[in-house]
């Protein structure tokens, strides 16, 4: 009973924010002088309507399993990652680059070597954070907002020079070959095999965060550093390997991306996949279930968005605010709870402001 | 010669926004509150000082509305961060994504505009020409010609770090960021200090915004601050949350904004030029890091 009364509290408590915006959302899509029930139909029978809507929306919620996946062990290990975003376009780029390039493989076998480029691309990137959070104590939040630019830029920089498509006038590369594409289930939707993968890397992690030593070491990590330390984990060799983890789930995301939605690499490409990701990973309380509802809020607004655009007029960035508000109300449903960003930070500024940080790394060294 | 003034006299225009709104997360910092909404503070400024440029024609009360806007989201943030003990982070992406969409939202609904909003009406910053500046060589060519809030920036900074660093006020905000309990021990207000380090900074993210808005394009364009917040943000970590390391990070960024901006007169990729602040943080923090590495073993040893 205990079980069960909490279970629907917390269901409510999600669900409360949500309802809360929507009503937002309403009234100004009234005030703003469209039809309003009109409005809502549409953006609701559009993500969830039939057959090919739903579809649609697990299409659209794809990436941002992906992107929050990938925040989300991170930071469940008290690693404030911050770089999906850049290690998504990576990993996209060098999807399509393989995708392109490598003549005569099967299908299979072809989509296998993109993929794998795609998550090798995102461990490496992720690796020179992890490398310098874990041996020179650079703060990495830092690290991988920088690197997250000069990701893009790169990429931009690939798909505009070497690797422009003649005659494009986009930034874009060449089509990649119809062996590494990944197919669609029907024509009808653009829901491609990525989503099945997408699932397969949900199934993955829970399954490592819930009931292997690694997932375990994780939490531990995520609760207090030095007593993990004190216990004799390798506390520098843990975060490289949260962090690549984390690099990988990213980079494969944009692999999926570009093998199954674009079929090239597009400049660009990304609505902000990566900090949806990781507003996702936020609201799910970095649990991989919660990212997994996270997307698929995600997805029905966005796939709801469109169509509610397309079929009243009524833009696109109404979403955003929707979206925004959200969070926004999510936040206060955390009150008092064990949530460790806040104090990480406090930890960060701390170290900052006084010396004390050199006298918190003098320990780990010594030990 | 002429072209490296020219570089110097961007990078001081390029660098205001940045420093302006890291100056005014410092506080925030040493408070011990991560404003990440230092980006939808300087958005939803500049689109409602484009907004009142465009309809009152007047400029001062572009400024006002402006960093009145800033204003109200610092208390938007506060209320849900600091009030409520939201998580700060989540709360600074919520109203970053909701300036974003209300932007670009109101745009289109009331301008029925999309994307950019540009027209003859809006009234932009004006440059001052100051006549002594103008006459000594070097200093006149980087310093002279720039909006007044560019000026306004270099005393900013100045009293910033005045405050921070010689009044009670900065102690008190020092203390609570640094030594919570003991702030609360010693009876200071911890929630009113906070919100008054989160409201100094949407001021001057409010002048910020506007001077991205309003110095020489005169529009607004969706997402125009493009990630400054962050980089402020960066700013203010690798200035080790001091008032002048935070200025000098500025200028690191707004110096490769110029080069790129001159760069793509002759053909460079801009990619390569743009990456190098970004790049060069990230070298000075694992340098500094090796060095306290090496430092410690030394010590270590004795």
């Amino acid at each position: 009973m205990e079980l069960n009364k909490w279970r629907i509290q917390m269901v409510m408590k999600s669900l409360l924010p949500i309802f809360l915006a929507l009503m937002i959302g309403y009234i100004l899509i009234f005030i703003s002088g469209y039809n309003a029930n009109e409005a809502f139909t549409y953006l609701f029978m559009g993500a969830l309507g039939g057959k090919k809507q739903i579809m649609n929306t697990l299409f659209a919620a794809t990436p941002l399993i992906f992107t929050g996946l990938a925040t989300a062990i991170s930071f469940k290990a008290g690693l404030y990652n911050m770089g999906a975003e850049g290690q998504l376009y990576l990993g996209a780029f060098a999807a399509a680059y393989l995708g392109f390039s490598l003549q005569g493989l099967s299908p299979g076998m072809h989509i296998t070597i993109c993929l794998l480029g795609g998550a090798l691309a995102g461990f490496v990137f992720a690796l020179i954070p992890a490398v310098i959070k874990a041996y020179l104590q650079v703060d990495e939040m830092v690290s991988t907002l920088m690197l997250n630019y000069v990701a893009i830029l790169y990429t931009t920089y690939l798909a505009s020079y070497p690797f422009r498509a003649p005659g494009s006038s986009n930034a874009e590369t060449i089509n990649i070959l119809p062996t590494a594409v990944l197919p669609r289930f029907v024509s009808e939707s653009q829901l491609h095999v990525g989503f099945l993968l997408a699932l397969v890397a949900f199934v993955i992690i829970y399954i490592m965060l819930n009931k292997t030593i690694l997932g375990y070491e994780i939490t531990a990590l995520g609760k207090n550093q030095h007593f993990t330390e004190y216990v004799g984990m390798n506390v520098a060799k843990k975060i490289v390997i949260v962090m690549t983890i984390s690099g990988i789930l990213a980079g494969l995301g944009g692999a999926i991306e570009t093998l199954g939605t674009h079929g090239k690499f597009v400049s660009g490409f990304s609505p902000d996949y990566g900090w949806t990701g990781l507003t996702i990973a936020l609201i799910g309380k970095f649990n991989p279930i919660g990212v997994l509802a996270g997307a698929f809020l995600f997805g029905i607004l966005k796939n709801g968005g469109s169509s509610m655009e397309i079929m009243v007029g009524v833009p696109r960035s109404l979403i955003s605010i929707i979206e925004g508000l959200i969070v926004l109300f999510m936040t206060v449903d955390m009150l008092n709870k064990r949530f460790s960003l806040g104090t990480k930070i406090k930890q960060a500024i701390q170290s900052l402001g006084s010396s004390k940080g050199s006298q918190n790394n003098l320990k780990q060294e010594v030990n | 010669m002429e072209q490296l003034l020219s570089i110097l006299h961007t990078t001081l225009r390029m660098t205001t926004p940045i420093a302006l709104a890291a100056l005014g997360g410092l506080y925030a910092h040493r408070a011990g509150v991560l404003n990440v909404a230092l980006e939808g503070m300087m958005l939803a400024s500049a689109f409602f000082g484009v907004i009142t440029s465009f309809a009152t024609g007047n400029i001062f009360l572009a400024l006002f509305v402006g960093i009145l806007a800033s204003v109200v989201l610092g208390f938007v943030f506060s209320f849900f961060g600091i009030t409520l003990k939201g998580n700060l982070t989540i709360v600074g992406l919520a109203i970053n994504t909701l300036v974003a969409g209300a932007s670009s939202f109101i745009l289109q609904v009331v301008f029925g505009q999309r994307g950019t909003f540009a027209n003859q009406k809006i009234v932009g910053l004006k440059e001052l020409d100051i006549p002594i500046l103008r006459n000594i060589p070097i200093l006149g060519d980087i310093f002279n010609k720039h909006t007044p809030i560019v000026y306004l920036s270099l005393l900013v900074l100045v009293v910033v770090h005045f405050i921070l660093y010689h009044t009670k006020l900065g102690v008190y905000i020092r203390t609570v960021g640094e030594k919570e309990d003991a702030a609360v021990s010693v009876g200071l207000p911890v929630n009113k200090l906070r919100y008054i380090s989160v409201l100094i900074g949407s001021v001057l993210c409010g002048l910020a915004g506007i001077n991205i808005a309003l110095e020489n394009v005169t529009m607004f364009v969706e997402n125009m601050t493009g990630g400054r917040g962050f980089i402020a943000l960066a700013a203010i970590y690798s200035g080790r949350g001091t008032a002048i390391g935070t200025y000098v990070f500025s200028l690191l960024f707004g110096f490769a904004d110029a080069m790129q901006i001159r760069m793509q007169n002759i053909k460079i990729p801009g990619a390569f030029i743009q990456m190098i602040p970004y790049l060069s943080i990230i070298v000075v923090l694992s340098v500094i890091g090796l060095l306290n590495k090496r430092s410690r073993r030394v010590s270590d040893d004795v």
